[in-house]
């Protein structure tokens, strides 16, 4: 298991799209959420409102890993992101059909599978997420920190915003910018 | 070439069925981006005292070059000939539509010509299709764009029209995605005339830049410096209705004014919602459960004030049913108070109002109006026209409650409790004909923090080194060695003038007004980095210069399409009950709007602008100057220009630089 992962919370994703727009640009494209590794899917309408981003889940058994014909697929040893071979790969889209979570995309240009690469171990997603809805974070802490958050508000404990002004965290932090 | 452009116009004749499409880049080089080529597609193809609502009268649609971006700059402008007003219409819309527009590679659309019979059209791509709308014709908006959505593509982004748009409600809306709404000066009435429900759009093609890397690192930039604005966390954490709550915007009247925004977000917990590409989220998303569910923006807070309602509840479900029929919750909700007040002081009986008692802050009065408005039923009928016919219609003396400005009701919380005591406010309102966000004076509130109530954290010691920021950059705008106040009437034209050129900036480039302005007043976010945004992306060199020049040209083509449909100067001004009163109750009691200082104020304001001070009509010389020559040409030919042309004999050193854009 790699030392960190990316953890997708969906209750706070907004669907703004701002990871799909730095995913795009920062693998040198402009605006083209077409070329993200990264997809928020709006389920918005008369009976859902609800938002999910879709990537890689860096899965440890990948069947696109397992499914591709000339073996174009490998995991990076360090961030565990799936690393695509251009020259081995095919174009079949294989990998494609494999993924449960439909993570994969065949580049509209380039015909070859477009998948998360974490950028190399700092992912712009993350860093951009303005609702930290994504976020990179050490893989054995991961679990952990969902049961939190699930706790929290479970408990109803999770929302700041109407817990006594004195006490809540905003203002805590304007004072504390204040001073 | 056309980096950040989608690269085309698209335009559709639905008469003949017709589909056309012209590169951006004929008009880019002239014009700069969303407002600025529709004000130009406009005034080519509209000619003066053409019937607003005929066939030929054009529907434009602009994204500007920074929409796409990761960051607040999803805005579509959405310009024609006003229903509501008979002179300019525009109104602006956030979301996703216009970045979706532009991923299918195009920057405008341009709607022409009457369908037989109810149509919708879907652009996928290069394809681009007129198709039946029968199925969706008479259905809300919320329905349309489900039933659309199932049909074409689930990732297809939807404008469409309501029933108030289909009954041709003079001040009906374009309505997008669960509550982003183009609702001023009946945008939706001239999309409803040509039968046209909804325009589909699904997009897959890239908008490229010329160095996306540095453009990332800007918009980095930029992000970095919004999250430092005092009140970004507030709307960020909380939306606007909370804040509003507290008391930014509602200095109106104190002793009644309800303070229970802040309740209602703790009664349903909406979730965070807003547009592609912004950090911010700025709208509440409730769920089905909250009548129906929807996106609410400012419906409860500016709303509440003219009708004096204290349930907020009502104030919600008004907000969803104006987003679901399609229609101006800011006019309907003026005429309803105008019908208020004319019933509190007896003008009127419910006889008038088809039996419903105009009480203040009553449901029944409130939703009751709203639907006879949308379905055009008894008064209803009368009321749709719009204000002025309405008030016309009525007579007996209720125009005194009538506020508006050239036909467009005021922007709610700029009834006279707000207009009278801050004197920049009431000039920009005149000169925006009543339109909030036409363009904001948001200086001015910046300077009465220290008056409000902050009920969530903020203190007043915060308040006033806000206020100390604003003051000093007030200073500068002016050029003045005190700032002027908000009571002042001295500088206040060099400060509008100056917060004009900015907002038609920021609407060209396709930004957020809000945050480059209204929230954000102490820190000048987008007058930091627009030049280096547009010149990063597009590879051509843009100046602050440049941009302003742009900003004034496309002010001043504005204003002589206005004066070509018969603008004067005598039209630019308040509704007469607002003025030489002093205000009763609230926080400004006292206060004055003197007619003579306000004339004054405009006369220098069009002298700062290079315009006929008698007439308020801009000067031959300005219009060449701004590379408008052949439209002071156009205004000569029907003698709207006043004076001879001067004689030009350094023609090309005076001309201003707009620089050498894709030539």
């Amino acid at each position: 298991m790699a030392e960190f992962t990316l953890v997708i919370n969906h209750d706070k994703c907004t669907g703004c799209g701002v990871c799909e727009m730095v995913c795009a640009m920062h693998s040198g494209h402009g605006f083209n959420p077409q070329k993200a590794r990264i997809r928020v899917i709006a389920l918005e309408g008369e009976t859902a409102l609800s938002y999910l981003p879709v990537t890689c889940m860096q899965c440890e058994k990948p069947p696109c890993e397992a499914i591709c014909p000339t073996g174009a697929i490998s995991s990076d040893p360090v961030t565990g992101a799936k690393v695509i071979n251009k020259e081995k790969c095919i174009g079949c889209s294989g990998c494609v059909y494999a993924c449960p979570f439909g993570a994969i995309v065949l580049d509209p240009s380039e015909k070859t599978p477009l998948v998360c690469d974490l950028c190399g171990g700092d992912p712009l997603c993350a860093q951009w997420c303005p609702q930290g809805a994504i976020e990179y974070i050490k893989s054995d802490s991961a679990s952990i920190r969902l049961k939190r958050e699930r706790a929290d508000k479970f408990i109803g404990n999770i929302d700041p915003q109407f817990i006594d002004a004195k006490k809540d965290p905003y203002v805590r932090l304007i004072d504390s910018l204040n001073k | 070439m056309s980096y950040m452009y989608g690269g085309s116009i698209l335009t559709i004749d639905l008469s003949e069925e017709k589909i056309t499409k012209e590169p951006t880049s004929s008009y880019s080089r002239d014009f700069l981006g969303g407002r600025g080529i529709n004000i130009k597609l406009l005034y080519d193809m509209v000619p003066p005292g053409l019937d607003p609502l005929a066939p030929d009268s054009p529907l434009i649609f602009g994204a500007g070059p920074l929409v796409g971006s990761p960051i607040p700059a999803s805005r579509t402008e959405i310009t024609a000939k006003s229903p509501e007003t008979g002179f300019l219409g525009s109104s602006n819309i956030g979301g996703f539509w216009g970045p979706e527009l532009k991923f299918a590679g195009y920057d405008h659309v341009v709607i022409t010509g009457k369908a037989e019979k109810p149509v919708y059209i879907w652009i996928e791509n290069e394809r681009v299709e007129i198709k039946d709308a029968s199925m969706i014709w008479g259905k809300d908006t919320y329905e349309t764009q489900d039933i659309l959505r199932n049909e074409l593509d689930p990732e297809t982004e939807i404008v469409c029209i309501g029933q108030a748009g289909e009954n041709l409600v003079r001040f009906a809306a374009i309505q997008h995605r669960l509550g982003h709404s183009a609702s001023r000066t009946g945008m939706g009435t001239v999309m409803g005339s040509k039968n046209l429900k909804a325009i589909a759009v699904h997009g897959t093609k890239e908008v490229s830049l010329a160095d996306p890397d540095k453009y990332l690192s800007v918009c980095e930039e930029v992000n970095a410096v919004l999250q430092k604005a005092d009140d970004y966390q507030e709307i960020h954490q909380h939306g606007w209705v909370r804040d509003m709550d507290q008391g930014r915007f509602r200095l109106e009247d104190p002793d009644w004014i309800p303070n229970k925004a802040g309740d209602i977000l703790k009664k349903y917990t909406p979730k965070r919602a807003g547009c592609r590409g912004c950090a911010c989220q700025c709208f509440d998303l409730y769920p089905p459960e909250v009548f129906g569910g929807g996106m609410i923006h400012c419906t409860m807070y500016a709303m509440p004030f003219p009708v004096r309602m204290v349930d907020l509840d009502i104030m919600l479900e008004y907000g969803f049913l104006c987003q679901r029929y399609g229609i101006d919750a800011v006019s309907t909700i003026n005429i309803i108070a105008w019908l208020m007040w004319s019933y509190d002081k007896g003008l009127i009986t419910a006889k008038d109002t088809d039996g419903i008692p105009m009480e203040w802050g009553k449901r029944e009065a409130i939703i009751g109006i709203l639907k006879k408005i949308v379905s055009r039923d008894g008064i209803g009928n009368v009321l749709a026209d719009g204000m002025v016919p309405a008030v016309k219609s009525l007579g007996r003396g209720t125009e005194e409650y009538a506020w508006h400005v050239r036909g467009l009701p005021l922007y709610s919380t700029y009834t006279p409790n707000r207009t009278i005591p801050l004197k920049g406010v009431s000039l920009g309102n005149v000169l925006g004909r009543g339109d909030n966000i036409r363009n904001l004076v948001y200086y001015e509130y910046a300077q009465v923090y220290e008056k409000i109530e902050w009920r969530y954290g903020d203190d007043k010691k915060n308040a006033a080194k806000k206020t100390e920021v604003v003051r000093n950059r007030l200073k500068e705008i002016a050029g003045t060695d005190k700032a002027p106040t908000y009571e002042d009437y001295d500088g206040k034209p060099e400060i509008v003038a100056y917060l004009e050129d900015g907002t038609t900036i920021v609407d060209m480039l396709g930004f957020c007004k809000m945050q480059s302005g209204v929230f954000t007043s102490t820190v000048p976010v987008l007058e930091d980095h627009q030049a280096t945004l547009l010149s990063v992306g597009t590879g051509i060199d843009y100046s602050d210069e440049m941009l302003f020049n742009f900003a004034r040209k496309v002010k001043n083509l504005e204003r002589a399409y206005d004066v070509r449909e018969g603008l004067t100067r005598d039209l630019d001004s308040l509704p007469k009950n607002m003025m030489d009163k002093p205000l009763k109750r609230g926080k400004f009691k006292g206060s004055v709007l003197e007619t003579n200082k306000f004339e004054q104020m405009k006369s220098k304001y069009y002298a700062l602008r290079g315009w006929d001070v008698a007439t308020g009509i801009p000067t031959h010389e300005v219009l060449e100057k701004t590379g408008l020559g052949d439209i002071a040409k156009d205004l000569e030919k029907n003698g709207k220009l006043p004076g001879q042309p001067l004689k030009r004999q350094n023609k090309k050193e005076k001309n201003v630089d707009f620089g050498t854009v894709n030539k």
